[in-house]
């Protein structure tokens, strides 16, 4: 029956298309095991930036607190700093003074001033030549190496 | 249906107007609750003399408070026990205070350093209050408190020297931007940003604080000794126009402005009377001692010279006023210098005379009568002058003038005038500042000369004339003599003239001198109101000058012009 042959024909083609698609299949799930072989590698990937974002804000969070405490650190010294300066200016005030002066070492306020008239006139003052610096300019007795390689090798080579 | 298609459309109406119509106002509050902005107040300068000590310095410190009954017993026994050797107060004073009866909290340590009331902040103690305060500190105590002025609760200067130069003592404030949590503390990792505060600038006054307590002292002094109601003296380089010293009483107490602030009662004239600066704000009628002003406009015009001679025949009567002499006595024929010598009001008619109205009064508005003086600091007087052209003005005026009565001057106008007849003949800017150091560097203030007034001849002649008056033999009373030195000067008595006319009793008793008489290194100013035992300059002011002179000789270290005369007063 021609109807039958037909039938066939049609159901041999339908193999045919059943194996091109199998294959495509195939070619597809070929393709999806490479992206799942790179899974792992990109979940670490991710594992490591996180590691990494977590531990900068760690760390800037550290550093924020380590500024802070500085600044504060700071402020504490330069408010000693005006204690102290307050400190001395009443040290150095003129009650102070004359209360040691007077208490301590016994002193007396003058009951005039002695001027004494010299003839012979004040010394010349002598020049003094500049102090020196005690720095010696002169060329230095080892030269300095320009190389590393120079400077790596001295101390094997020379005495 | 139709309920919840309207409950929905007022919803959706509610919602755009919260978020649409509103929404700057609600997101303006957002950012106020979200955002935190703390002005960070600056480190105030120093106020410092010219050789750098301090006279008004500021630091931080922390008053201590305690709440009772905050805690129980065991814990503010704990509490005691941490705290009492921190402050070196005893735990039993502590634990007292905070088991004790609730009356508020109490203030159990005051000016605590900075370090110690952080660590007790720190610390966290139940009922521990520690309060940070910016406080003013003064190491040399009261000394100069009417030139120097004090700060308010806030940190501004309020009078003095700490108003006029506010600016540059006060530095800028900072500004700290912060994102705060609901708390209102700010968020560790948040967005913060600080302008950091400049600090305020030193102010090296040209004030030097051992001649200014030397004149305090003598004021004192004086005040006590003479019962008077109030003083000034000023100090200065007249070659220069520094003020060296500046002196007044009565004044308010810098180490209790803060308890005398509190009981103030701003109606009480008396009270408020204790801030003003007396030295440039209060005005007085200078008397004799302006006859150093008439006599050098005299000479400077070449009408008379120290040899000078008139006739002092008696009382003169001008535009129907009778002018005498102060004690009542006449010299007949005298010279300029022993004019000045007898400070003989006759003899100033006479040369007010030969001046005449314009050329006197010229030279009156060349010495700066009646216009300030510009030295720096708030609440400065211009004096009264009334000028022929103006309205109010007799020409008996000219006489009573010229010996330094109707005519109000400031003590700074006073001593800023005479200095310019000691130093050469030009008058000099008084100034208080010496120069400002600041973390945008330093300026520094020079000598400012305003005008010539008189020559350098004249200068010379008056130095050699005043010279005769201070410490010459006819002088009525030479108390104004510094063994050993040449000082020159003249005296001066006043009537004070009140809404009835001058007053019979009360004087202003004064002097102003310098020294040495050939090359003045320093000026004195000094003015004592209303003496009880004696009205007379002479008696009561010349010797007060004599004294800070002989002292400010030795500081300045000053070699005497006549050492034999020097030992033989020792």
């Amino acid at each position: 029956m021609p109807g039958g042959a037909a039938q066939r024909l049609v159901g041999a083609a339908g193999c045919e298309m059943d194996i091109a698609a199998s294959k495509e299949r195939a070619q597809e799930l070929a393709g999806h095991g490479d992206l799942l072989a790179f899974l792992p590698l990109i979940m670490a990937i991710v594992s490591l930036a996180s590691l990494l974002l977590l531990v900068q804000t760690s760390r800037v969070a550290t550093a924020g607190y380590d500024i802070r405490r500085l600044e504060q650190l700071r402020e504490s010294w330069r408010q000693r700093n005006y204690e102290l300066d307050v400190e001395v200016s009443r040290l150095q005030s003129l009650e102070r003074v004359e209360t040691e002066a007077r208490s301590r070492f016994h002193m007396v306020e003058p009951s005039g001033y002695v001027y004494v008239a010299v003839d012979t006139p004040p010394p010349v003052r002598a020049e003094v030549a500049p102090e020196t610096t005690g720095w010696d300019e002169s060329e230095p007795s080892v030269k300095i190496s320009k190389h590393w390689w120079e400077a790596f090798f001295r101390p094997i080579f020379s005495r | 249906m139709m309920l919840l298609a309207s409950s929905t459309l007022a919803l959706v109406a509610r919602l755009a107007n919260l978020q649409i119509m509103q929404h700057d106002q609600y997101a303006a509050q957002a950012r106020s609750e979200h955002w935190s902005r703390d002005k960070v107040p600056a480190h105030r300068g120093a106020i410092r003399d010219r050789n750098g000590y301090a006279l008004a310095i500021t630091a931080t410190t922390y008053d201590l408070y305690l709440k009772p009954k905050v805690s129980g017993p065991v814990t503010a026994a704990n509490t005691a026990k941490a705290l009492a050797p921190l402050i070196d107060v005893p735990p039993e004073k502590i634990m007292a205070t905070l088991t004790g009866e609730d009356k508020g909290k109490a203030l159990v340590a005051a000016n605590i350093s900075y370090a110690t009331g952080e660590k007790i902040r720190s610390m966290g103690l139940p009922g521990v209050e520690a309060v940070e305060k910016v406080r003013r500190f003064y190491p040399e105590g009261n000394l100069g408190s009417t030139l120097m002025g004090f700060v308010g609760k806030d940190g501004n200067g309020l009078t003095g020297a700490e108003e006029s130069l506010d600016g540059d003592l006060a530095g800028i404030a900072g500004l700290l931007v912060y994102e705060r949590d609901s708390t209102g503390e700010p968020i560790p990792l948040g967005i913060n940003s600080l302008t950091p505060p400049e600090a305020g600038a030193d102010v090296y006054l040209t004030i030097d604080r051992y001649i200014q307590r030397l004149a305090e002292r003598e004021l004192d002094k004086a005040m006590e000794k003479h019962k008077a109601s109030g003083g000034t003296i000023i100090v200065m380089d007249p070659k220069t126009g520094e003020l060296l010293a500046m002196a007044s009483r009565p004044a308010f107490d810098l180490t209790k402005i803060e308890t005398d602030l509190a009981q103030l009662n701003p109606k009480d004239s008396k009270q408020v009377a204790l801030f003003r600066n007396r030295a440039v704000a209060d005005v007085y009628e200078p008397g004799s001692t302006f006859k150093i002003i008439t006599m050098a406009s005299a000479v400077n015009e070449g009408l008379v010279n120290a040899n000078t001679t008139y006739y002092d025949g008696g009382p003169v009567n001008k535009y129907g006023w009778n002018i005498d002499t102060w004690n009542g006595k006449h010299f007949g024929q005298e010279t300029m210098t022993q004019l000045l010598q007898h400070s003989n009001n006759v003899g100033a008619v006479w040369v007010s005379d030969r001046l005449g109205t314009d050329r006197f009064y010229k030279y009156v508005r060349l010495f700066g009568f009646g216009q300030a003086t510009n030295v720096g600091l708030a609440g400065e007087g211009r004096g009264q002058v009334r000028y022929p052209t103006e309205a109010g003005w007799y020409p008996v005026d000219l006489a009573v003038n010229s010996f330094g009565q109707g005519i109000s001057v400031t003590p700074l106008q006073m001593i800023t005038a005479a200095s310019a007849v000691a130093n050469g003949g030009s008058l000099m800017q008084p100034y208080v500042v010496k120069r400002i150091e600041g973390p945008r560097g330093t300026r520094s203030f020079s000598p400012v000369p305003v005008r010539r007034v008189v020559s350098e001849a004249t200068s010379r002649t008056l130095r050699e004339m005043l010279t005769k008056v201070a410490e010459g033999e006819n002088t009525v009373l030479p108390l104004a003599a510094v063994p050993g030195y040449k000082v020159a000067g003249k005296t001066g008595t006043a009537s004070i003239p009140g809404p009835g006319g001058y007053t019979s009793a009360a004087t202003i008793a004064s002097f102003i001198g310098f020294g040495p008489s050939d090359n003045p290194r320093f000026i004195i100013l000094v003015k004592i109101d209303e003496p009880q035992d004696s009205p007379w300059g002479s008696l009561v002011a010349s010797p007060i000058f004599s004294s800070i002179a002989k002292q400010t000789f030795a500081y300045l270290q000053i070699p005497p012009t006549d050492t034999a005369l020097a030992l033989a007063n020792r």
